[in-house]
């Protein structure tokens, strides 16, 4: 027989299991653990444990009973030490103390000689805890939504969808009619352009693959004043190039960022230092109105 | 009784120490080579100058990196194993090895195929199939000198004079059939011609995916794990003196491994378009690998448990004690890594780089040195030149792994968390990709100061080695006699138990373990192949076009697929950044599959029309001067050469065969197709980029004759390729999020 593993561990082990359980068959929400079914079913569960334990207590004090003095007195002795201290001392200091009985088999290998011990308790009742892991999150897979990746991903599109209305609703996004220029904002607009737009423009918008923005000429006019074709280029994209695309009404980029990217274009193409290498104009010569 | 006397072959086993030390150093200097590039990309120009765009980018990181990994696996590991095989297998079964020709054939065979994979991957010839990256002949050469190590083996086992085989060669039988079926199996493609090096899988996409990762996950299991346990059973017995913790405990541990292991690949491809039944499976069937893991170390471990004092004095036995340590902690990770919440953070980042060298520098290396040190004293019959040196050698390795490891999980934490955040109106917190790249750099660089103590330790090894080698002499046919066997009957005897008798069988030990692991194979790979709805069609799929094809093997080429994924995962922060999250039927004409398994540079999944084909041409001759900060290299060389296109129709024609359904139409327009829809892409670009115009205009004039037209060059190809990636199913895409 075996020192007995103390209940201070295996209780809690049984109800994290069942815990999980709970966690598992609620698609991995954590809040249906609080909920007072499943804390009832807890309590009921460590009630009945505690149960157990001690009708177990009681067998295994009986089947002591058919064990010689010595073995008894030895099986006493390792109960009452500390669990942690006893699974320490046998791995590390008691060794040759505890293998004194195990049987040794010689089977002629070069000399290397091999103990006939017995599975570690806590191995063998930690592949099982795997076990019933495996088995509970097959049966959840099997019979609910959790852990399918699809569904998992609805979940959480819904959930930012409602999160970004309420944020939207305290702070409204700008549309192409409610945008202005603004001066304060073009530090910010710096870096989301950065960010966006230096792919093809260039960070300080002298132009690479996409046109030179510090310069007059313009391949694209749609609104009569500079800022506000330049929110509409973000908004709705060119028509002359797909690679500039509809960046606001595809959300890729919100109204309130396009408005600090088109007040950040406004004031390099107002700036009269520009950068040196810019590229060459393409488009018409365009002359603005003043912003309203 | 007869007396037998007889000489154990010691010529191989040093064959085989001296090859793993050699190529330890090599695929050392490998890693550093690639761990340096991550953060100073120019090192093949700091070596080529001006002539990196003639160079064909031998010195290209997508080349090294499988490099790398090939040579510490087969070249230094296999090597270590072989060593320690053939040394432990005499003893253990108290025979010479069966043949010393196929001893020999098997060293210089596999040497040959190393040299080979050297030369093939520097060329760029390669299939993209991660630790597969041979191409047919060397996988065919692999697969037979594979199997004359297997004959051998078993040929011993036929004459052995021990009549129980002990746990180190149960390992060791199950390892050689597994990576057998595994190659095999996960090998199997088409050449597109007899005489051409150039083959495509015979799976396609997600099913190529899932026999890759089986093979993948299970060449961790079966090439650096399970013959390594094989080693320790036998070397830390032996350099311990102790009696192993116990035969119970191996028996279990050894039959849940293999069992349990061989299920576990899925876990690779967590939140892919694998079906999800498959991703559960490879969830729930690693968790269960930790006690199986765990069965190993403990029997390492507790067999040492008495025998502490030594440890202290012995450095042998340190590197052991630490092996198993890193063994334990690599075999809990891993199985926590297939959980969904730490697979959607640690997946495609660094914290797997880090993960797997917890395993390959602790595990595999610490055991390879210690075996080394250890068989050095016995095959000279002389102690160590320097235990001071081995210490030092120790130490270093040691402090080269915490160096390692750490810096990578930190920058990876960090690079996930600057991945997945939102600003409060929904749009990305770093919506570029090379700002969360430039962040975790100087964790690289730390990596590079951890590998470089590794390597240093090693070197240290070799000097140690050499003076004890100078030393000693050396024994080459050791002598031994033992008292013959007395043959027993082949069935059961009474009161023989089943396990008994099966440690006396080794041909049945075979054959069971092959039933072991062929279960969890045929469930996970057999209803992926054959049941049609794990793979939904999606109508708007179509077959590359020629010169996409062509590209496509370019990008196989050059091991683009090292760094860049594409794989858009069902998860708000991709599906925002890159696009629709990809679907299993997208990728069904696609052989070989090219998800990637690591996330250096942004995932490609959606890549096509993404960015203008002329900044697709700035950025691939140096990605620096359209994105300052980038890591990634260089790839001058496909600005000037001429896309080699007479394969094309071979290539077209190998891919009807397995199943893409190319018209004779196709075929017969290829060459005009390339044309057409390469003259587009130049037009394109010249119209976005007059300079680069400008520039061809100039090079055609300095050339004149020899001159070759931009859309004739490898780079077009690419492009093409490139705009093509995802591009299929985009339609589809805006109707469903109107529909939302």
């Amino acid at each position: 027989m075996r020192p007995r593993v103390p209940d201070f561990i295996t209780i809690p082990f049984i109800i994290i299991v069942i815990t999980f359980v709970f966690y598992v068959f609620s698609g991995g929400n954590v809040s249906y653990i609080w909920h007072p079914v499943s804390l009832s079913v807890l309590i009921i569960s460590l009630i009945l444990l505690l149960i157990l334990e001690v009708l177990n207590k009681f067998i295994y004090n009986q089947k002591l009973k058919f064990l010689s003095q010595k073995e008894r007195s030895k099986l006493v002795e390792q109960n009452r030490k500390n669990y942690f201290v006893r699974l320490y001392r046998s791995g590390f200091l008691d060794a040759k103390e505890e293998e004194k009985d195990v049987a040794v088999i010689d089977h002629g290998f070069d000399e290397i000689l091999e103990l006939d011990n017995r599975l570690p308790s806590w191995w063998v009742n930690l592949f099982y805890l795997t076990i019933m892991f495996a088995v509970i999150y097959f049966l959840a897979y099997t019979f609910t939504d959790f852990a399918h990746p699809e569904k998992e991903y609805e979940l959480d599109y819904d959930k930012q969808l409602a999160e970004i209305q309420a944020y939207e609703k305290t702070r409204p996004q700008m549309t192409l009619e409610t945008a202005r220029f603004d001066e304060n904002l073009v530090e910010e607009g710096k870096v989301i352009f950065k960010e966006s737009c230096a792919t093809c423009h260039e960070a300080d918008g002298r132009g690479n693959i996409g046109p030179n923005l510090t310069d007059g000429y313009w391949i694209n006019k749609q609104e009569k004043s500079l800022f506000k074709n330049v929110f509409h280029m973000a908004w709705y994209g060119s028509e002359n190039n797909p690679t500039m695309r509809a960046f606001g009404a595809s959300g890729e980029i919100k109204g309130n960022d396009i408005q600090k990217i088109a007040s950040y274009v406004y004031s390099i193409n107002r700036n009269p230092k520009k950068p040196s290498d810019g590229k060459a104009p393409e488009g018409e010569k365009v002359t603005w109105e003043e912003e309203q | 009784m007869e007396v037998q006397k007889f000489y154990y072959d010691n010529r191989i086993v040093k064959a085989f120490l001296y090859a793993t030390v050699f190529w330890a150093l090599i695929g050392f200097i490998a890693g550093l080579a690639i761990a340096l590039m991550l953060f100073y990309p120019e090192l093949p120009e700091f070596f080529l100058g001006e002539h990196l765009k003639d160079s064909f980018g031998i010195l290209s990181y997508g080349r090294w990196r499988m490099l790398h990994t090939n040579t510490v696996i087969f070249a230094f590991v296999g090597n270590v194993i072989f060593t320690g095989s053939y040394y432990s297998l005499q003893r253990l079964l108290k025979t010479r090895m069966f043949s010393d020709v196929l001893s020999w054939a098997h060293f210089w065979g596999w040497q040959l195929m190393i040299v080979l994979t050297w030369v093939t991957y520097i060329l760029g010839i390669n299939t993209s199939k991660e630790y597969a990256e041979h191409e047919w002949p060397i996988d065919i050469l692999i697969a037979v000198v594979w199997i004359i190590y297997g004959i051998n083996i078993i040929g011993t086992l036929f004459v052995r004079r021990v009549r129980h085989m002990y746990v180190a060669i149960w390992f060791f039988l199950g390892t050689w059939i597994a990576v057998l079926m595994l190659h095999i199996f996960n090998n199997l493609a088409m050449p597109i011609a007899l005489n051409s090096l150039k083959s495509y899988s015979i799976y396609a996409g997600v099913q190529d995916a899932l026999v890759q990762w089986w093979y993948g996950h299970n060449a961790v299991a079966f090439v650096l794990t399970t013959p390594i346990l094989g080693l320790m059973y036998y070397y830390i017995p032996k350099a311990s003196g102790r009696p192993v913790f116990s035969y119970k405990l191996s028996i279990i541990h050894f039959w849940s491994l293999i069992f349990v292991y061989i299920w576990a690949g899925p876990h690779h491809l967590m939140y892919t378009s694998l079906p999800g039944w498959a991703q559960m499976l490879g969830t729930v069937f690693s968790i269960m690998l930790i006690a199986p893991s765990w069965g190993g170390m403990l029997n390492g471990l507790l067999t040492l448990r008495g025998a502490w004092d030594k440890v202290r004095d012995d450095p042998i036995l340190k590197f052991f004690v630490v092996a198993v340590t890193c063994y334990g902690m690599a075999t809990f990770e891993g199985p926590m890594l297939a959980t969904k919440t730490l697979n959607s953070i640690g997946h495609f980042t660094d914290w797997i780089i880090a993960h797997v060298h917890v395993g390959t520098l602790g595990w595999n290396g610490f055991m390879a040195f210690g075996v080394i040190y250890w068989l050095v004293k016995r095959l000279w019959n002389i102690r160590l030149y320097s235990n001071a040196l081995a210490n030092a050698h120790f130490w270093l390795g040691t402090l080269g792994i915490i160096f390692y490891v750490i810096p990578l999980y930190w920058g990876a934490v960090v690079q996930a968390e600057m991945w997945k955040e939102f600003k409060p109106d929904g749009t990305l917190m770093n919506k570029n990709f090379l700002d969360t790249v430039t962040a975790i750099v100087p964790f690289y660089k730390m990596r590079f100061i951890g590998g470089s103590l590794y390597l240093i330790g090693a070197f240290i090894m070799v000097y140690n080695l050499y003076r004890t080698v100078r030393m000693g002499h050396f024994i080459a046919d050791e002598p031994a006699e033992v008292v013959a066997l007395v043959k027993r009957s082949k069935k059961r005897n009474s009161g023989e138990k089943f396990h008994e008798w099966l440690e006396r069988k080794p041909v049945q030990l075979t054959v069971l373990s092959l039933l072991t692991i062929a279960v969890g194979s045929a469930v996970e790979i057999i209803p992926t192949l054959v049941i049609k709805s794990n793979i939904a069609t999606i109508s708007s799929v179509k077959p590359y076009r020629a010169l996409e094809l062509e590209g496509r093997d370019l990008y196989i080429r050059e091991g683009c697929n090292a760094c860049h994924s594409q794989m858009v995962r069902p998860f708000r922060d991709e599906v925002v950044r890159y696009g629709e999250y990809s679907k299993a039927g997208e990728f069904v004409y696609d052989h070989p599959f090219l998800w990637g398994s690591k996330r250096t540079g942004p995932d490609l999944g959606r890549e096509g029309g993404k960015s203008p084909s002329s900044w697709h041409f700035k950025h691939m001759y140096d990605p620096r001067s359209t994105s300052p900060g980038s890591i990634m290299p260089r790839y001058p060389w496909l600005m000037y050469r001429r896309l080699n296109t007479e394969a094309t129709l071979a290539k077209m024609r190998t891919m009807i065969k397995l199943g893409v359904p190319y018209t004779d139409d196709d075929i017969a327009q290829a060459y005009k197709d390339i044309d057409v829809q390469a003259s587009k892409i130049i037009t394109s670009i010249y119209s976005e980029s007059p300079d680069i115009k400008e520039q061809i205009n100039e090079q055609q004039k300095r050339e004149g004759k020899s001159f070759v037209p931009l859309e004739k060059r490898e780079i077009i190809a690419l492009i093409a390729y490139l705009q093509r990636i995802g591009t299929d199913i985009k339609a589809l895409e805006v109707k469903t999020e109107q529909n939302r």
